[in-house]
């Protein structure tokens, strides 16, 4: 077995509302092998978006230890997370959320961009992107004229942009039709060897979770054993 | 729909507090409404302030000056003629009181110093009104001219002079005869008193002497004498009273209300009021600008509401009409709001101008005393510079407040008609937001 | 981070061409607008002030105070002795003029027999080529200014013009002698009008003549004799003032600059310069409230795309500056824009002064002829009648066009800084939450 990519112990996280303290993650203990692809399922509304939002830094740990390659989320400030974000980790959301006013080309290139590469490396590197997913002729169309499944795999492909050491894929194939479903899957799937990315998905779907390496089932906040 | 359930609507529905926390139309029609209260503030303290102005530089022209009405020979009058158009002014209705004038140029010396004079010889009467008395200032001394040979001096020719109650000034006036020689003569007086009338231009060149023994010193071809009258009310309406007046009058008088004898001064006052109060009502036009944005926020924000009212049967006109009615609300208490806190700042206009004063004084005293250790010699020796934001000099010292009704009337009501247009634009398009599509959207 | 400042502008940039496509134009267009109308009122009400102010300061300056005062207590009103010394000072690298004269107070009486009060300067009678700039204030060109020829005054346009005299005419001045022995004894003496000039300054041109010293003996003493300095530089005042005891033997009471000489009128001046500054200058926070109540609807419709951003990796401040860049391109379009139609208007401020009395006077005459009620239409803003000017002077200041220009685009900047302050304050977890 290969080291440790995603580490975390003890992790908890609790919001608070006007009523009451929901304790949504409780004492997570989870490691995830690099290079490797991992699943995380669960009931509805068992912490796994919170989870998986904590991993790629756009919510902070209420409590314990998370640590994603070199990066020790717990002790990182705005700054860091988002230094963190942009280098590190690639997200894709369940609902693409494509910025509407640019092209696929353009929302794909932007992280890129964002991080410092010049306009046109970012555009270039976007292109060949798109194009190896499949979109090369599509990728000066906005948003708004993609298909869900043109619109998923364009989401992926700027979760790839900054070549990511880990990708995070929330339900990424829950607004899919099976068909599309099964591509984005693949898709997904053969980026550990493809692009030399960690995988961690979440998802409802028992078939998707049964093809990665190490499966998570995530209830009432802490994860079961395996 | 009738103008009841239309104001309701609007102040209601469109105005009025929501349930849910996060509304942002709310605080951009607060931040509509204040600016407008903002933008009002200039415009109603360069009103008040500018009236206060003017009219308190008026009434010390026409109280101490050039009187509520003059009556000017055509030609030069004889001392008789003018006794007989005093007479008959005396206890003419309207009149509060009315008085010969001379006036001459001089030259006023004393003590090898010597300084320009406006001879003014005035009746003792004049100076006991108390129109006269409420705005002369009395430096030292008193202001009454008892004895032939006394004077009162204008604030700065007594300064030119160095002169002091008590002091002896001598006048040179010029008389000349016919068979064109100019003969000046030089007469001696006593100081009785030093005057202000808390505007420089008006009286800093003041020589007051009694008018009936000038006749020593000023001869008719090198002076001009008036009838000053005073009335009840200088700035009530003045046509009747001149032309009683004019009735009165034996041949050979004009008779002109201030309007017209201080009509220079006047017109370009009121000039420059207009100016001003153009160039600040520019800032309220762009705060109207602020209620149009605001509206449209409201029209997008409350596009359910208005769907759910045109489901009720209420016309595309009557929606345009709620937001009329919003629009002018908003305008209406920015108005109200900022010509309130105008008034309070042109209320305490010499307050503010005071603290402002002691503020600048503090901070010129605060950086003298840290570049005291910077300075030299002969800056050293310097006093601290003093920092006058009104100065007397050229200003009124201190501003009457004078609210004139008419113009905020006036003013409100354009700012009532800016907000009317201003929400022209978001009321088209509150009316054409079509229902249906709004409805299914949600 | 190398690139930031791009991508922000080139997210920017989209955003603003959508809201343009959108329609959602207006509101920027009217928050420019907003900031236009401030920029260019102030200037331009600056500039007019400015053109009167200068013109004042100006007049008194060469006409009157001059930049440096000398007090001379010389007996000789010749003028030789203070010659030597005005000699000396011309020849400093500093001054481009010096200049002895006397003021007297006295009283001009014209053919009519009506008595005017006048000052009279007595001057040397070389005075117009030591101090070409007086005589060009004067508007006397290259006349020998005050002349040589005994006997002569120079009096202004306007007292010219109440005492009914033309060039070549006579006027009687009153003269006075005073001695502690004789007391006061006062005569008049005839002088002949050489000249008439026009300063543009009332009180001049009302109340101030010209003479030469020699002309000036029969007006009898005592004569408080004046070195009047001009410098190449009116700021350097007080530089040269600290020189002159050390280098001329001068006592320190004697000397005067223009600052402290006028410093209640220029105060003065100063102040409404101030006052209308601030008056006019609510207008931009005017305009920053629409801007920010603008930009922050913006902010709140965009709360998705600013989530997306940041967890892409923007750091807060830089999505920030996306916002802060649409307040700024508003600022300076709009105060661009503002500056160049005033400037346009305050240096043609007489053409636009005109055309707007001409569009008034044709809606005056229109509506005189549809009511058939006698109407002149002669509406002017600044009549001759009530105002003694001929032109409406106007100046541009620099440093106050950059400061309008400043405050006018930062008014901006710094609504839209305000405004985006909700992007630095939440995670982009709480806004990109699956259905």
């Amino acid at each position: 077995m290969s080291e440790a990519i995603i580490v975390c112990e003890d992790l908890s996280k609790t919001f608070k509302t006007d009523a009451e303290e929901l304790h949504i993650l409780r004492s997570v203990d989870l490691t995830v092998e690099a290079g490797s692809t991992a699943s995380i399922t669960g009931p509805s509304g068992c912490g796994k978006t919170t989870l998986l939002s904590i991993l790629g830094g756009l919510d902070s740990p209420g409590g314990g230890r998370v640590r994603v390659g070199p990066w020790n989320l717990h002790e990182l400030g705005e700054d860091g997370l988002s230094e963190y974000r942009s280098s590190f980790v690639g997200f894709v959301f369940q609902f693409h959320y494509l910025l509407k006013d640019f092209t696929a080309l353009e929302n794909v290139a932007l992280p890129a961009y964002m991080r410092g590469l010049s306009r046109a490396e970012a555009f270039d590197r976007a292109a060949a992107l798109l194009a190896d997913l499949g979109l090369g002729d599509r990728k000066n169309q906005y948003p708004g004229k993609l298909s869900g499944g043109e619109r998923q795999r364009a989401a992926i492909a700027r979760a790839l942009v900054n070549r990511p050491s880990v990708i995070l894929a929330d339900e990424p194939t829950g607004n899919l039709d099976e068909a599309n479903a099964r591509a984005v899957e693949d898709l997904l799937l053969g980026l550990a060897p493809g692009y030399g990315a960690t995988l961690v998905v979440v998802t409802h779907d028992a078939r998707f979770a049964s093809r990665t390496d190490q499966r998570f089932r995530l209830t009432e906040g802490e994860i079961e054993a395996p | 729909m009738k103008a009841g359930p239309v104001l309701f609507l609007a102040l209601r529905n469109i105005l009025g507090r929501r349930s849910d926390e996060r509304d942002l139309a709310r605080r951009t029609l607060r931040g509509a409404v204040l600016s407008v209260a903002v933008s009002m503030v200039p415009l109603i303290v360069t009103l008040v302030v500018a009236d206060g102005m003017i009219q308190g530089i008026t009434s010390r022209y026409i109280e101490l000056s050039s009187y509520h009405i003059q009556c000017v020979p055509f030609r030069g009058q004889g001392e008789s003629s003018v006794r007989d158009a005093l007479s008959a002014l005396d206890g003419l209705p309207g009149v509060r009181g009315a008085w010969a004038e001379t006036q001459a140029v001089g030259v006023a010396f004393s003590k090898g110093r010597r300084g320009g004079a406006l001879v003014r010889a005035v009746d003792p009467g004049f100076l006991a009104d108390e129109g006269t008395r409420s705005y002369l200032g009395i430096l030292s001394g008193e202001a009454a001219l008892s004895g032939p040979n006394d004077v009162i001096l204008g604030s700065e020719l007594a300064r030119d002079l160095g002169a002091e109650p008590g002091s002896t000034v001598s006048l040179i006036s010029v008389r000349s005869r016919r068979g064109d020689t100019i003969v000046p003569r030089v007469s001696v007086f006593r100081v009785r008193g030093i005057v202000s009338s808390g505007y420089r231009d008006l009286d800093s060149r003041w020589f007051l002497v009694p008018r009936d023994s000038s006749g020593r010193y000023l001869t008719s071809d090198t002076s001009r004498t008036i009838l000053g009258v005073k009335v009840a009310d200088p700035f009530a309406p003045l046509d009747i009273v001149v032309e009683r007046i004019r009735a009165a009058l034996p041949e050979g008088w004009a008779v002109q209300p201030w309007p017209q004898t201080e009509r220079n001064l006047y017109e370009s006052f009121r000039t420059t009021r207009y100016l001003l109060l153009l160039i600040m009502g520019l800032t309220v036009a762009v705060a109207a600008v602020n209620i149009s944005s605001a509206l449209v926020t409201l029209v997008t924000e409350r596009s359910h509401e208005i769907a759910i009212l045109k489901g009720l049967g209420a016309t595309p006109k009557d929606i345009g009409r709620v937001f009329v009615a919003g629009g002018m609300i908003l305008g209406f208490a920015g108005s109200l709001l900022g010509t309130a806190l105008g008034i309070l700042a042109a209320v305490h206009v010499n307050e503010l101008i005071a603290s402002l004063e002691r503020v600048l004084a503090g901070a010129s005293a605060l950086f003298h005393a840290l570049a005291w250790p910077f300075l030299d010699e002969s800056a050293r020796a310097l006093p601290a510079p003093v920092v006058r934001i009104l100065n007397p000099d050229y200003y009124l010292e201190s501003i009457p407040v004078v609210l004139d009704y008419r113009a905020l009337g006036g003013i409100l009501a354009a700012a009532l008609f800016l907000s009317y247009l201003a929400s022209l634009l978001p009321a088209r398009k509150a009316a054409a937001l079509s229902p249906l599509e709004i409805l299914r959207r949600r | 981070m190398k690139g930031t400042a791009s991508w922000a502008a080139f997210v920017a940039l989209r955003y603003f061409r959508a809201r343009r496509v959108k329609g959602g134009a207006a509101s920027f267009l009217l928050a420019a607008l907003g900031i236009a109308v401030g920029t260019g009122t102030l200037v331009v009400v600056l500039g007019v002030m400015n053109g009167f102010q200068s013109g004042f300061i100006d007049s008194i300056l060469e006409v009157d105070s001059h930049h440096v005062r000398i007090s001379l207590a010389a007996e000789d009103p010749s003028g030789q002795e203070p010659g030597l010394l005005a000699d000396q000072l011309r020849e400093d690298p500093a001054v481009s003029a010096a200049l002895p004269f006397a003021d007297f107070e006295t009283v001009a009486l014209g053919p009519s027999g009506r008595a005017y009060p006048l000052r009279v300067k007595a001057l040397p009678e070389d005075a117009g080529t030591r101090d070409p700039a007086l005589t060009d204030r004067l508007g006397l060109g290259s006349a020998p200014f005050p002349g040589s020829s005994p006997g002569g005054i120079v009096v202004g346009a306007e007292l010219a013009r109440q005492l009914d005299v033309l060039p070549g005419d006579e006027v009687s001045l009153l003269t006075v002698r005073a001695s502690a022995e004789e007391g006061v004894e006062a005569s008049t003496v005839r002088v002949r009008v050489t000249e008439v000039f026009h300063s543009g300054y009332y009180a001049f041109d009302y109340g101030l003549g010209f003479v030469t010293f020699e002309t000036s003996r029969a007006f009898g003493g005592p004569v408080n004799l004046v070195l009047g300095v001009k410098l190449k530089d009116r700021f350097g005042d007080e530089g040269f003032a600290e020189r002159l005891p050390s280098r001329y033997g001068l006592p320190v009471d004697r000397i005067v600059t223009w600052r402290t000489y006028n410093r209640s009128f220029f105060g003065a001046l100063r102040m409404e310069k101030t006052a209308m500054m601030l008056l006019v200058g609510l207008i931009f926070l005017v305009v920053a409230v629409n801007i920010f109540h603008s930009l922050r609807r913006t902010v709140f419709e965009k709360m998705e795309d600013i989530a997306v951003l940041k967890a892409l990796g923007g750091s807060a401040r830089t999505v920030r500056s996306i916002f802060v860049l649409d307040g700024l391109v508003t600022g300076f379009l709009g105060a661009t824009c503002g500056l160049a139609a005033g400037l346009a208007v305050t240096m043609n401020v007489n053409e636009v002064f005109a055309a707007a009395e001409a569009l008034v006077n044709a809606v005056l005459r229109l509506g005189s002829a549809l009511s058939r009620a006698g109407g002149s239409g002669d509406f002017q803003v600044f009549s001759p009648a009530y105002f003694y000017l001929v032109r409406i002077p106007a100046r541009v200041v620099f440093e106050e066009i950059l400061f309008i220009y400043g405050a006018g685009a930062s008014s901006a900047a710094a609504a839209a800084w305000a405004a985006s302050r909700r992007v630095l304050a939440f995670r982009p977890a709480e806004v990109l939450r699956n259905e």
